[in-house]
């Protein structure tokens, strides 16, 4: 492979990271803003548990609450969760495939500039009279309409939503179409990296989900500053509903399947192992996500508006190829001789504190259940559990064990036992006693609840496990610059890596490759390891 | 071909997810019998990414079934797409702060688009100027040769 380098005009560095087309800048901006609003959303959430740790109003007014909730979990799903996961592919898809750059890397750069208009936006609404957007991160009508929420910080939040959706189509598009016309010579679709059909699974579903998005915010907004009825006849809110949801369970599981994918290889590669039941994972991949996208109406199961009979059988049937996916990650593990570092011991959070959120919307899956815990905390146990533990903690897997890919530099193994150590504790700490609270009747989204309740107990418990989980953030904040200014040289494979991105050089070049090895397995480093020790 | 080597190229595997969305789909409406929003649904979804599976399809029956082997550009950034990005923004915003900044922001996204015309004359013309420098250029890389230098690595 010939490379002709033509050298580029001096510029300011900022201005040239920002115009940059190189898929790795454009996947660290995303991952680096990602990240900026994953700690503002935290912020907020801390302040929605200082308020809750007590009955009563001493933090904020109840008007003050209905934003911050609406705005944590808008930022957390439209600016933090889904963003990261493309800003991961952006940086990791194209090296994984042999690719030398992204496909279409102006859409992909396009894509992070919408990015940050979305999240301005939304956070603009908080300098506007009336407040940010405040009718949930779901907006449903005719709760969101002018009537029900008036202002312009809903209208900046609708138009914010929609950019954020824009822009990940935008990135999805982009990383599709690598995976599928840019892989080098020899990788075929089943020797992709677990984490490239990840990434697949994920923008398939955006590619599908997305659109309904944008749709029902498009019409949400024409409905709110046009005099035009979108949602008021008969049947508009449920409509809402359908499109609306038809985007927000495939989102969940875009948030999940490359975390998932990256604590798959984490496994493998810390097991010094080949990755057990490749096919059958990629199978279980397809067919998850398939599934995903038809189970949305467990959303509606208490508006009597839906099929609830195929909307059960489908979310229930999730749970038999979630099961092969533990059953892949175990028998990987099986006789292993497992190194665990701090990447392993997030990866093996990841799998525990999801294996909670996994179970528990199993019971939810029952329409009579439901019926039972709808809008309760138990509900809000139940995401976290799913969020937090498939995204946040395979998020941390994948910064421990890419951190020396993208700098060069090792992260501290200390901090991160210390970081991962006490993140698991405050994730089961914040969030198990939401699941009591909802079954004895607390319901989502009160800023306040009667002090003869007997809920104070257990939301002191969530709000300290909240403030631990802080303190961890802290401690891998600490980590990140203390590392990125005087962390060890990490080498170009400190971890005897699989994939094609480890035969590069750390940080690697432009073009991304100077030489590929061949592809003849989903393990091509792996080969060439074995190869040697056959020849010894 | 079978299924299993059918799997290796990227459009089957966009084939395979429609099929798997068609098949939820037609176990709802004929045992389940939904509301007409859950069948609409279903089937656009299926639609779409048999569409895309025609996509790349047709991509693949031009240009083979991985990595484009011509020569190409990679660039390493675009002012134009940067100002682009903040004129959509800016026409987003504009909807609801006055046509004013639509003025500003319509005329920054035709400045943006002709510079990313520019940007697409100029890719062509440095791709012209390797191929006259090097004709037989392409990018299939020598597997022998690239093995042995990787090893030479490992053994470093």
């Amino acid at each position: 492979v010939s490379t002709v380098v033509r050298p580029a005009p001096p510029r300011a560095r900022l201005v040239g990271l920002v115009s940059s087309t190189d898929h790795k800048h454009v996947g660290l901006l995303t991952i680096g803003l990602a990240f900026v609003f994953f700690a503002v959303a935290g912020l907020l959430a801390m302040l929605m548990r200082a308020e809750l740790a007590a009955p009563g109003l001493q933090v904020v007014s109840d008007e003050t609450y209905n934003q911050l909730f609406t705005i944590h979990g808008s930022t957390m799903f439209y600016l933090f969760a889904s963003p990261m996961a493309m800003g991961l592919g952006l940086y990791f898809v194209p090296l994984q495939v042999g690719a030398a750059q992204v496909m279409w890397p102006r859409i992909a750069l396009l894509g992070w500039w919408l990015l940050l208009g979305a999240g301005l936006l939304m956070y603009a609404g908080f300098l506007v009279q009336g407040g940010a957007g405040k009718a949930g991160w779901f907006a449903f009508d005719p709760l969101s309409d002018d009537v029900g929420t008036p202002g312009t910080g809903q209208d900046l939040w609708t138009l914010s939503v929609i950019l954020a959706g824009l822009s990940g189509i935008l990135h999805a598009a982009c990383l599709l179409a690598t995976v599928v016309r840019r892989r080098a010579p020899g990788m075929t679709m089943m020797r992709l990296g677990l984490f490239s059909w990840g990434e697949v699974v994920a923008t398939l579903m955006i590619l599908v989900a997305y659109p309904a998005l944008i749709v029902a915010m498009t019409l949400l907004y024409v409905d709110r500053t046009l005099d035009v009825a979108v949602y008021e006849n008969p049947g508009g809110p449920i409509w809402y509903q359908h499109l609306f949801w038809f985007f927000g369970h495939p989102v969940v599981y875009v948030v999940f399947f490359p975390f998932l994918a990256v604590v798959a290889e984490v496994i493998a590669t810390s097991s010094r192992k080949r990755f057990f039941g490749y096919p059958f994972m990629v199978g279980s991949f397809l067919v998850f996500a398939a599934l995903s996208v038809a189970v949305w109406g467990h959303h509606m199961f208490t508006t009597g508006a839906v099929q609830n009979r195929y909307f059960s059988l489908t979310t229930t049937s999730i749970a038999v190829v979630a099961g092969i996916e533990y059953f892949d990650s175990l028998g990987t593990m099986w006789r292993g001789k497992i190194r665990f570092r701090s990447s392993m011991l997030f990866a093996l959070g990841f799998l525990a504190i999801f294996l909670i959120g996994g179970v528990t919307g199993i019971f939810i899956a029952s329409p009579p259940l439901d019926y039972h815990v709808h809008d309760t905390y138990f509900i809000v146990g139940h995401f976290h559990y799913t969020l937090f533990g498939g995204t946040v903690f395979g998020l941390f897997a994948a910064v421990y064990h890419w951190f020396p890919k993208v700098t060069g530099r090792l992260l501290d193994e200390r901090l991160g036992r210390l970081h991962f150590g006490l993140m698991f504790v405050g994730a089961l700490l914040a969030f198990m006693p939401m699941f009591l609270l909802g079954h004895a009747g607390m319901v989502r989204r009160i800023a306040n609840y009667p002090a003869e309740s007997g809920w104070t107990g257990l939301n002191v418990l969530a709000s300290v496990g909240a403030y631990v989980i802080l303190a961890s953030l802290l401690v891998f904040a600490v980590n990140l610059l203390r590392s990125l200014r005087v962390g060890p040289p990490g080498g170009d494979d400190p971890w005897d890596g699989h994939t094609l991105e480890w035969a590069t050089s750390s940080p690697p070049p432009l073009h991304n490759f100077d030489v590929l090895p061949p592809v003849r397995s989903y393990a091509p480093l792996m080969d060439l390891r074995e190869e040697e020790w056959r020849r010894r | 071909m079978s299924f299993r080597r059918a799997m290796r190229r990227g459009s089957f595997v966009l084939l395979v997810w429609a099929f798997n969305l068609f098949v939820l789909w037609a176990v709802a409406w004929a045992i389940f019998h939904p509301d007409v929003q859950t069948v609409i649904l279903l089937a656009a979804a299926s639609a779409t990414v048999a569409a895309l599976a025609a996509w790349a399809f047709a991509r693949e029956a031009i240009t083979g079934m991985t990595a484009d082997r011509e020569p190409g550009t990679i660039q390493d950034s675009s002012y134009a797409t940067a100002l682009a990005g903040v004129a959509i923004i800016g026409l987003a915003l504009s909807t609801t702060m006055g046509p004013w900044l639509a003025y500003g922001s319509g005329g920054a996204l035709v400045v943006a688009l002709a510079g990313l015309a520019r940007e697409r004359r100029a890719a062509r013309a440095t791709l012209d100027e390797v191929r006259r420098a090097d004709p037989v250029a392409r990018t299939q890389p020598d597997h022998e040769a690239e093995r042995r230098a990787l090893e030479q690595t490992f053994r470093r």
